[in-house]
């Protein structure tokens, strides 16, 4: 038998082959041809009745942990960020451009054309990448220290999903209301643990739903956390996270 | 093959920092990712490592998606480079599989090791295979994608994928075999 006809035979087993009269035919006069169309049958027939892996709901979570830690804090705001998100990012962004600017003045380029600019931008750049003192680099840095704050805030507002635009939900007095009634939360349904999981959150939390302005929420809490622990929002149905308190 | 319209948008969202596009990627693909890496390297930590960074990669490289296959097939593709990647980093080859670890805090963990395990004497041989066949029998036999996305997937023609995984199946006959002589 040669290899070809042991290719015929295992397309013939797996139904992906093109000659399926030839390849019976080798099965049906030739042992060898028999043998190999019963092992390649058998082999299918093992790897496909195989059970598909799934990941725990902690293994689920540690993957989202894991993934949003890689990620670092988001940077830029989503499509439908409301304009004092977006604001924030304009206004960091203008600060740096001024910082830069005080840079250029402070070593004497400005005013040289786009070239001198350019190289006196270069040149700072990399007397800060050889580690050299490079002045009015600190100013630079500062600057962007300063708006990091509300960049940050911004990024992680919007990492938390509160992008949507509009009003946001009363989340201070919700999260309030949660930790002073927390003995009378009910324990998550199998539904709402599940978007708990899909939310990267713990498993064993406290959970109940609220409607805001036509927007439903799971407040999710860790169960054994002292009345100061953060409170958690999470938008259904898409369970993501859209905000925490404390 | 087609391009899902609506994946292609959500990562080209991706592209510009969008983490609910991202996270809408993930969802539709992360457990067949965890799958394709369990099976590649037998071990459900080092696949949850694998599935980790199969998805930061997609995060940082959505600008490099082109559109010319499915965006599972691109992502699946990353997965087994990942997974290769790791085996390479770690020295370990899949004979060298860990035993599996119970979580004693993870209520499902014993459970869905149980569900999920292949016939012992089979994931025993499939970890036998050399990475080619065992790749197209992994993305073929276990995981059910089309021959033509599995070539997709490699980065191979149809024609290798058939003959790699004719000839897998047979190595994993005759190992399976072997092992059930006395």
């Amino acid at each position: 038998m040669h290899e070809h006809d042991l290719d015929l035979i295992a397309a013939l087993a797996d139904g992906s082959g093109s000659d399926e009269p030839l390849a019976r035919s080798l099965v049906e006069t030739c042992p060898t041809c028999r043998a190999e169309y019963e092992a390649q049958r058998n082999v299918i027939g093992w790897l496909r009745a195989a059970p598909t892996p799934v990941m725990t709901d902690l293994e689920r979570a540690e993957l989202y942990r894991a993934v949003r830690s890689g990620l670092g804090p988001a940077r830029t705001p989503a499509p439908g960020a409301p304009w004092w998100q977006r604001m924030g990012y304009v206004a960091a962004g203008v600060l740096v451009v001024a910082g830069l600017f005080g840079v250029l003045q402070n070593v004497g380029m400005t005013g040289g054309g786009e070239d001198a600019a350019a190289t006196g931008t270069t040149a700072a750049a990399e007397r800060a990448g050889t580690g050299a003192p490079a002045e009015g680099i600190p100013f630079v840095a500062q600057d962007s220290e300063a708006a990091a704050p509300s960049t940050t805030a911004a990024a992680s507002e919007e990492a938390l999903g509160a992008a949507d635009g509009g009003s946001s939900p009363p989340f201070a007095a919700l999260a309030e209301e949660a930790r002073s009634t927390r003995s009378d939360l009910d324990p998550p349904t199998a539904e709402q643990r599940d978007c708990i999981t899909r939310a990267g959150l713990e498993g064993d939390v406290v959970v109940r739903e609220v409607e805001e302005a036509g927007t439903e929420y799971l407040v999710v809490m860790p169960e054994d956390a002292s009345a100061e622990d953060t409170v958690v929002f999470v938008q259904l149905p898409d369970c993501r996270i859209v905000h925490e308190e404390g | 093959v087609t391009v899902s319209g609506s994946e292609a948008e959500l990562l080209a969202r991706v592209v510009t920092g969008d983490r609910q596009a991202f996270e809408s990627v993930m969802r539709s693909h992360e457990d067949r990712v965890f799958s394709v890496c369990l099976r590649i390297l037998g071990d459900r930590e080092r696949a949850l490592d694998a599935t980790q960074d199969t998805f930061l990669t997609v995060f940082r490289k959505a600008r490099q998606f082109e559109g010319r296959s499915a965006v599972g097939t691109w992502i699946y593709r990353i997965a087994v480079n990942t997974c290769y990647d790791q085996l390479r980093k770690t020295q370990r080859r899949p004979t060298e599989r860990l035993p599996e670890h119970v979580d004693p805090s993870d209520p499902g963990a014993e459970q869905a090791i149980e569900s999920a395990g292949l016939r012992p004497e089979i994931e025993k041989a499939l970890a036998t295979l050399s990475p080619d066949f065992r790749d197209v029998v992994v993305l073929s036999d276990l995981e059910g994608l089309p021959l033509p996305e599995v070539a997709e997937v490699l980065g191979v023609p149809v024609g290798t994928v058939k003959s790699r995984l004719f000839r897998g199946r047979r190595l994993l006959a005759q190992r399976i075999g072997n092992q059930n002589t006395p």
